[in-house]
């Protein structure tokens, strides 16, 4: 059976069709505002056209890709390509700023690489049994893991305590835009049907991110040492630097890409939080924690490699099950009901040849990934050559022309101009910008979840411990609340000592 | 004689009519990329529909059909960008049952009287879906147990007063119930409320059938009921809750093709002559069949008639139900 | 004391109090005490609280604390670079105002344009510029990326 597989893996079309939709994903990924889900939603069509195991190839390498090119425009431009890659892309831009753009991209994308085969690893073999956790997820336990992840603000950020929770509450109150789930009340949407659905990520990303870093940086000498200093610096250099780390920051990359696949299997914004939870993770089991943040590689590799492990953990429900993770295997459970495959524990038992098929292209595409992503850095290393002054302007239209895109309307551009300003004016004054972004992201989960659960449980809040997993889940995350507030307390005692 | 004469004044009308359609020359095309307006999230059904048929209809005017998911205020956003858009043609989009709700329910003033409905894409029959090893094997019994007792159970499917709660409200009131004798849980659609069902989190969903289709298969859920006149093809050996209940409740979603308010005719005749092609192929079926759904085929007259009379029928229920505005 | 921190703090507190006195008005769940507006009022009240520390925290704090951040003060002050800042907010607001009116090609070509020229790129060069980067967004979002742009002024000539 093996070698029965592996000539359908490497069968001449099947190769063709992921050398090209890695080549597309990359692409697609590097451009600001482009979506993963996008990407593939746009494949539909041509799927139609193919066999199942080249679709799915497809859909698997042109996800894969297009999450680590996210990370492309996030250090070059700081502009990330995906809320799981904000976790780092502070370290990510920095670097760039100080001339190792090629070092932090070669440590994303071999990263990337490691983390997505970890991740198809631990799938192939432990499948099954990870779905029945994941299956047994109601709106409690999403609540607590929400929850979790919403803690790693306060572990990543580079703040002071007050000003990463003022950060974190900002982005809370942005993520209370929009029709709730429990009443169905139009909060703060001033009238305007598109911001009923609440203010999308993608463009409070560009705008908090990017836009700011506008704003400020025409502000500067428009000559640009830093960025040319990072178009010269040579990428046999890069490469050696990268593999310094990589081998320094093992334990990182293999824990991260562990616990990535696993929280990614876990439904709810799984894939979102995994980055961040490993990411504040390392940080926490790091020798130099204080440069987390701070253009660190070890930051990077922990989100990198959990950020792409989790795009494969989050099949894992859908193979199992037939119910999404997210929207990209959503999209692709359509595309195998259409070839007459439905998902579902019966898939493994009839259709074994299919499902590690899969598996193998999926295995193939992330390490097809690493000489494209190669190339791609290459390429774009070229974009810091070009003068500021040039470049700034171009930054902007494909900042907005990518805000516009998500879903053509005019509002998104008012999002970006409104969160850059506030973004702005957040960095001048010491506030960090990633625990905002988290607030959005997981701040409607956590409501939803909440909610709901309190619907069911009629407002008994004893309700949130009683099953297992969220038993389990409620205390870890309640522990790991005091131990933050004993922390502080200490903190704060001991500063005054010191002031005394 | 008097009703004869009538039916024969009828004809004539409908002939009239016909023909006023075979006057406007059906024979416009678009020249360049069409919008296609989907008002739900990618990966689901309607997007999926939308998505084929938007390729098809690429295929046959040679311009790309570009989809675009408008999602947010529980489809008031995408209809919304539907109706208001310039009724030139190069937007159209998926009008779903949603526009004949949402104005009941007060959350715009919408209704199918601001598109142009050009052709029904897909009926969605909703559902009654049960855990395996639910106590319950058929729905006369789950309606019996809610209706002692009142409250316990827990239902879910969609958000507060969306298609899916409807289904289920209207069943229970339609049966002698109070409508809320199973309490509706909230859910962000009918993927995550499969995983609270699958987690133990509610009791019941009532998604459409085709959605739970593949994990009933699986023997995951157990179907108890399909709200509809037949069985389905796919699953035959789930009841109808017409077979099943006094009442003889049904319900079911719909997708159409639609336009902006006010598109011309021959551009809606072009449209809907497309589509009538589309849904003749064998491609067309062969993606309805792996989707459990079957073919319709329902040009723009039939259409805005099934429309009206589903907007007072959804009316009624969603008084009877208690959620009017 | 540190005069930053006083104002972030200040404009925190106040916004807080503007989204909890908004929230407070926001219907609640049937039977229950609190709906829609728990969490943007979980938000404003944890705003106003870190305002209120950070304003505090702005007071006690002596200036022998105040650690210098990374961004270098050389550039504080110049009056050009706040005006650039100011040019790239005109811009959005250019873009977000006429998109749909004047269609991508027109705003996208101006946008680009005055803020080469603003930013003192040659003006011939800045002309090259706009037009080929309008028309490589074009091809790569329209063309490639089936992303539907307003054409706006240009919609006889649309394709």
């Amino acid at each position: 059976m093996f070698s029965e597989i592996l000539m359908q893996v490497i069968a001449l079309d099947n190769l063709m069709i992921i050398l090209g939709c890695t080549l597309y994903g990359t692409f697609v990924g590097a451009i600001p505002g482009l979506t993963a889900t996008m990407a593939v939603a746009l494949l539909v069509p041509f799927t139609f056209y193919l066999d199942p195991v080249p679709a799915i190839s497809a859909i698997v390498a042109t996800t894969t890709t297009a999450i680590f090119a996210g990370d492309i425009s996030g250090t070059l431009l700081r502009i990330p390509g995906t809320p799981a890659s904000a976790a780092y892309i502070d370290d990510a831009y920095r670097l760039s700023k100080v001339g190792r753009a090629k070092t932090s991209l070669l440590v994303s994308v071999t990263t990337a690489a490691i983390g997505g085969v970890v991740g198809v690893i631990i799938l192939s073999l432990l499948a099954p049994q990870l779905a029945r956790i994941a299956i047994s997820f109601s709106s409690f336990e999403s609540f607590w893991l929400a929850c979790l992840g919403l803690t790693c603000a306060v572990l990543t950020g580079h703040g002071t305590v007050p000003k990463s929770l003022a950060s974190l509450f900002i982005g809370l109150a942005i993520a209370s835009v929009g029709i709730d789930i429990a009443v169905g009340h139009p909060r703060f949407t001033f009238g305007l049907p598109e911001l009923l659905d609440g203010i999308s990520f993608i463009p409070a990303m560009i705008g908090i991110f990017a836009f700011s870093e506008v704003l400020r940086s025409v502000q500067s000498t428009l000559n640009g040492q830093a960025a040319a200093a990072s178009a010269k610096e040579k990428l046999g250099q890069a490469a050696a630097r990268a593999g310094r780390a990589l081998g320094t920051y093992r334990t990182t990359i293999a824990r991260s890409s562990i616990m990535g696949t696993l929280i990614g299997a876990l439904p709810g914004a799984g894939a979102d939080i995994a980055a961040w939870i490993s990411y504040a993770v390392a940080r926490r089991f790091s020798k130099e924690p204080e440069k987390f943040g701070n253009g660190h590689l070890e930051g990077i590799a922990a989100g990198g490699s959990a950020n792409n492990a989790a795009i494969a953990g989050a099949w894992t429900p859908s193979l199992v099950f037939g119910i999404p993770g997210d929207s990209v295997t959503a999209i692709a459970i359509g595309v195998l009901m259409l070839k007459g495959l439905s998902p579902g524990p019966r898939i493994f038992i009839d259709q074994p040849e299919l499902i590690h098929t899969l598996f193998g292209s999926f295995f193939l595409a992330n390490i097809i990934m690493l000489p494209m992503g190669l190339l791609a850095i290459m390429m774009s290393s070229y974009i810091l050559r070009i003068p500021r002054a040039i470049m700034t302007p171009i930054i902007l239209l494909f900042s907005l022309v990518g805000a516009y895109a998500i879903n053509g309307t005019a509002v998104a551009i008012w999002i970006v101009l409104g969160l850059g300003i506030t973004g702005y004016f957040m960095e001048e004054n010491g506030i960090p910008l990633a625990p905002a972004i988290l607030g959005i992201v997981l701040g409607k989960i956590i409501e939803d979840n909440f909610m709901v659960s309190m619907i069911k449980a009629q407002g008994n809040i004893s309700a949130f411990f009683e099953r297992e997993y969220s038993m389990i889940l409620g205390v870890a995350t309640v522990l790991l609340w005091c131990y933050l507030i004993v922390r502080t307390g200490v903190e704060l005692m001991s500063k005054r000592h010191r002031n005394l | 004689m008097k009703t004869k004469l009538l039916s024969a004044a009828a004809a004539l009308c409908v002939a009239i009519v016909m023909s006023v359609q075979a006057f406007a020359a059906c024979d416009w095309k678009p020249e360049r990329a069409v919008t296609f307006i989907v008002p739900w999230g990618a990966g689901g059904g309607t997007d999926a529909n939308s998505r084929m048929m938007a390729s098809m209809l690429s295929e046959k005017f040679g311009v790309p059909f570009n989809v675009v998911n408008r999602t947010g205020g529980n489809g008031v956003t995408g209809h919304s960008a539907i109706a208001t858009a310039k009724p030139d043609g190069y937007t159209i989009g998926a009008a779903t049952v949603e526009i004949n709700t949402m104005h009941w329910v007060g959350l715009t003033d919408l209704t199918y009287e601001n598109i142009s409905p050009i052709a029904l894409i897909d009926i969605v029959p909703a559902g009654v879906t049960v855990k395996k090893g639910s106590p319950f094997t058929s729905v006369t019994e789950l309606i019996a147990y809610a209706g002692e007792n009142p409250g316990e159970l827990t239902g879910s499917g969609t958000s507060q007063g969306g298609i899916w709660h409807l289904a289920l409200a209207g069943m229970l009131q339609s049966e002698g119930l109070a409508p809320d004798a199973i309490r509706w849980i909230p859910s962000k659609g009918a993927g995550p409320a499969m995983q609270e069902l699958m987690a133990g989190g509610v009791d019941v969903v009532t998604v459409a059938l085709s959605e739970s289709k593949s994990l009933i298969e699986q023997g995951e859920l157990v179907g108890l009921a399909y709200m509809h006149n037949e069985r389905m093809a796919a699953l035959p050996d789930v009841p109808t809750t017409k077979e099943e209940l006094a009442s003889g409740w049904t319900l079911a979603a719909w997708i159409t093709l639609s336009g902006p308010e006010g598109m011309p005719e021959d551009i809606v005749c072009s449209y809907e002559a497309a589509v009538k092609e589309i849904v003749g192929t064998q491609q067309w079926a062969d993606f309805k069949v792996s989707r459990g759904a079957t073919v319709v085929d329902m040009g723009s007259a039939e259409l805005i008639e099934m429309m009206k009379q589903s907007d007072s029928d959804l009316g009624a229920t969603i008084k009877a139900i208690g959620l009017a505005k | 004391m540190h005069k930053e921190d006083l104002y972030t703090g200040l404009i925190l507190f106040c916004l807080g109090s503007w989204i909890a006195w908004q929230a407070s008005d926001f219907p609640a769940l049937a039977g229950m005490p609190y709906g829609a507006g728990l969490f943007p009022m979980i938000a404003a009240v944890g705003m106003g609280v870190c305002g209120a520390l950070i304003f505090i925290g702005g007071l006690v704090t002596t200036t022998a604390d105040d650690q210098p951040t990374d961004t270098p003060p050389a550039r504080r002050g110049s009056r050009r670079g706040l005006l650039n800042s100011l040019a790239c907010v005109a811009a959005v607001i250019f873009y977000a105002v006429f998109l749909d009116r004047l269609g991508f090609h027109t705003v996208s070509f101006v946008v680009l344009f005055v803020l080469f020229c603003i930013l003192r790129v040659r003006w011939w060069l800045s002309l090259l510029l706009a037009v080929s980067v309008t028309a490589a967004v074009h091809y790569i979002f329209y063309s490639l990326l089936h992303v539907p742009l307003p054409w706006g002024l240009f919609e006889p000539i649309a394709w």
